[in-house]
């Protein structure tokens, strides 16, 4: 029944332009957006992730990096090192901090750093992060570009004057973008006195991580360690709890879009063809047959708009990524799989309908003229 | 052999006082090879009468058997086999599938009943050969001619093997010379194909390729004459 469907679709070239333009566009809409949340989720807990620490140490009940402030006494190391299986513990200072750059609201997230190279910047593309002095500043190549700055100009950051040593990637996560300080500058700047805000442990290979995590737990009552995975995870968080409703209720409607467009075309041209279709019933063709017929026209425009509208998701997801850089999209082929299962549902949804309208037209009637 | 026998068949639609007895107690066999025109005024039931000995319509009362098997009994999910492959239809408006060409309209009844394609397809091309269509495999019907939507229709119909044709006013969407193309070969289908006929017309030159012609009126057969089907087939047979 495969030929009879395809010519049928293909003869109605309006209604299969119809069908396939409103799934491409369910599908562009929930590849998109979904692609923007992966991005963002990606880039959120991209820095954390590149800095080689096996376990994070914060102040007991504080949350993530972003929205809470984590205090620790900054002469804690000892402690740790005196834990079996710890091989190194480095300071952590990092703190957002917001100032006017040309007339224009910042966002950075200042990130302390020293030679160790223990929370060195994501990825450098120009410069580099080596024996920084104060007064100097690495930048993310997002602000470089929109402040129209280069390695060696100065600007005001609440009263300090800051020169522009390095600039690096990766440090644009959308509500800010990191920058790199050295780790005095950092404190000073955050007013921190005797205090840092997070340890990066690294233990000995071949320890076992969760013994040493609860180890420090029982020995040092006012920390809480996080696993690598755990911290990047809560730094994501901040962008999974706010956003995924909104996400959520967007992939609904381009669900809902998809399913409506391709079963009313379905439906229409049923319609149109019901003659048709009752004519095959008089000649011997049975419900089921007739039935596959629909769903194999469904399906194909199903799958010829999901073709159509994730090539044209890659193709804006890059453009807009070309031409505003802050705009980051990541399209996973996981994604890819479950949208184009989406698709399958609502092509299936689509043909329900007409299927039953099939199954209800009398072969008797093609005798009537 | 009796292809088609029907007896004591009645169907009545609606109810109460917008009651019909569309047809009334009808009994009537039907031979291999044998054409049966039947003929009768508007409404006299003789579309109801056909309907049901193709299998799409229950009767109220009374029995179709079709090759023995009493098909009016049979099941709804049952009944789609025996059209496929007991019977064949020719309408009036030809009802080609728009979509598809001349061979491919030919090749459904095949493909439905569980031939390959291609294999499909080289029996439809085979069969409208035979009716003189092979230039026109691949027209859409929309640029066939109205005698050859019937002669396609009617190598649709055949294609199965069926043991009975059923044709409901074949010509009378045609012009009278294509008229009568479709009459010969509707009598060839009888006397070559062995294939019983039955058709429904308001069209008396059908008088010519029948056996019998029935007289149909408010639903009952009021008389049987002979048709002329003996001295048309000669006439095909020998030029
Ligand atoms: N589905 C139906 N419901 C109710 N009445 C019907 C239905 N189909 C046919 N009838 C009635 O049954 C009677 C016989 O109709 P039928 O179509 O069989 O006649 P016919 O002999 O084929 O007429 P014509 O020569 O005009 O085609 C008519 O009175 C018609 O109005
Ligand atoms: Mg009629």
């Amino acid at each position: 029944m495969f030929f009879i469907a395809i010519k049928n679709l293909f003869q109605e070239k309006t209604k299969l332009a119809i069908s396939v333009g409103g799934v491409a566009f369910a599908v562009l809409l929930i590849i998109i957006i979904n692609g923007v949340y992966q991005g963002f989720n990606e880039k959120m807990g991209a820095y954390p992730k590149s800095i080689p620490a096996d376990l994070w140490v914060e102040q007991k009940g504080v949350g993530d990096m972003y929205h809470t402030l984590s205090f620790l006494p900054d002469n804690l190391e000892w402690q740790f090192l005196n834990i079996d299986g710890v091989q190194s513990a480095d300071k952590y200072l990092g703190k957002q901090v917001m100032f006017d750059l040309k007339g224009k609201d910042q966002t950075l997230f200042i990130v302390g750093i020293d030679n160790s190279g223990a929370t060195k910047p994501y990825k450098m593309v120009e410069g580099s992060w080596q024996n920084l002095q104060n007064g100097q500043i690495i930048i993310d190549k997002t602000m470089a570009k929109e402040a129209k700055l280069n390695i060696g100009d100065t600007f005001d950051m609440n009263g300090q004057t800051l020169e522009v040593r390095g600039i690096a990637s990766g440090g644009n996560v959308i509500s800010f973008k990191y920058a790199y300080v050295t780790y005095d500058q950092a404190k000073n700047m955050f007013n921190l006195g005797d205090k840092v805000n997070f340890y990066l442990l690294k233990l000995k290979s071949g320890s076992d991580v969760s013994q040493v995590k609860s180890d420090i737990e029982s020995n040092i009552p006012e920390v809480k360690v996080l696993t690598k995975d755990q911290f990047v995870d809560t730094s994501r968080k901040v962008v999974t709890e706010s956003f995924l409703p909104i996400i959520a209720v967007l992939v609904a409607i381009g669900l809902l879009v998809g399913t409506a467009v391709i079963g009313l075309t379905t439906y229409s041209a049923t319609i149109e063809k019901s003659r048709e279709y009752g004519v095959m019933k008089a000649i011997g063709l049975s419900n089921s047959q007739l039935s596959k017929t629909v769903i194999i026209q469904s399906l194909v425009s199903g799958i010829i708009g999901y073709i159509v509208g994730a090539i044209l998701a890659y193709v804006i997801g890059f453009l807009s990524e070309s031409i505003v850089s802050s705009f980051v999209t990541q399209i996973r082929p996981i994604d890819l799989l479950w949208v184009f299962g989406a698709t399958i549902l609502m092509s299936l949804i689509g043909a329900y309908i007409p299927m039953k309208r099939i199954s209800s037209i009398d072969p008797a009637e093609v005798f009537k003229s | 052999m009796a292809i088609l026998e029907i007896k004591n068949l009645t169907k009545t639609y609606g109810s109460g006082h917008t009651k019909v007895k569309a047809v009334d107690n009808v009994s009537l066999e039907v031979n291999e090879g044998e054409i049966v025109l039947i003929m009768g005024p508007s409404g006299s039931g003789k579309t109801t009468l056909i309907t049901m000995a193709g299998a799409l319509l229950k009767p109220t009362s009374g029995d179709i058997f079709l090759k023995g098997q009493d098909i009016s009994k049979l099941s709804e999910k049952q009944l789609p086999k025996v059209r496929l492959q007991e019977l064949g239809f020719v309408f009036q408006s030809f009802n080609l599938l728009a979509s598809l060409t001349a061979q491919e309209n030919v090749a459904i009844p095949l493909i439905a009943a569980g031939h390959k394609k291609s294999k499909a397809l080289l029996k439809a091309k085979e069969a409208l050969e035979k009716l003189s269509l092979g230039d026109r495999l691949n027209n859409l019907p929309r640029n066939l001619s109205g005698g050859e939507k019937q002669r396609v229709s009617v190598a649709r119909a055949l294609v199965n093997d069926p043991g009975i044709i059923l044709a409901d006013e074949p010509t009378a969407n045609l012009d009278s010379k294509t008229g009568h193309e479709v009459m010969e070969l509707l009598c060839s289908v009888g006397c070559q194909e062995k294939k019983a006929v039955v058709i429904v017309s308001h069209d008396g030159r059908l008088k010519d390729i029948a056996n019998r012609v029935i007289w149909f009126e408010d639903g009952r057969i009021t008389k049987i004459e002979d048709g002329k089907h003996n001295q048309m087939c000669n006439h095909i047979v020998h030029g």
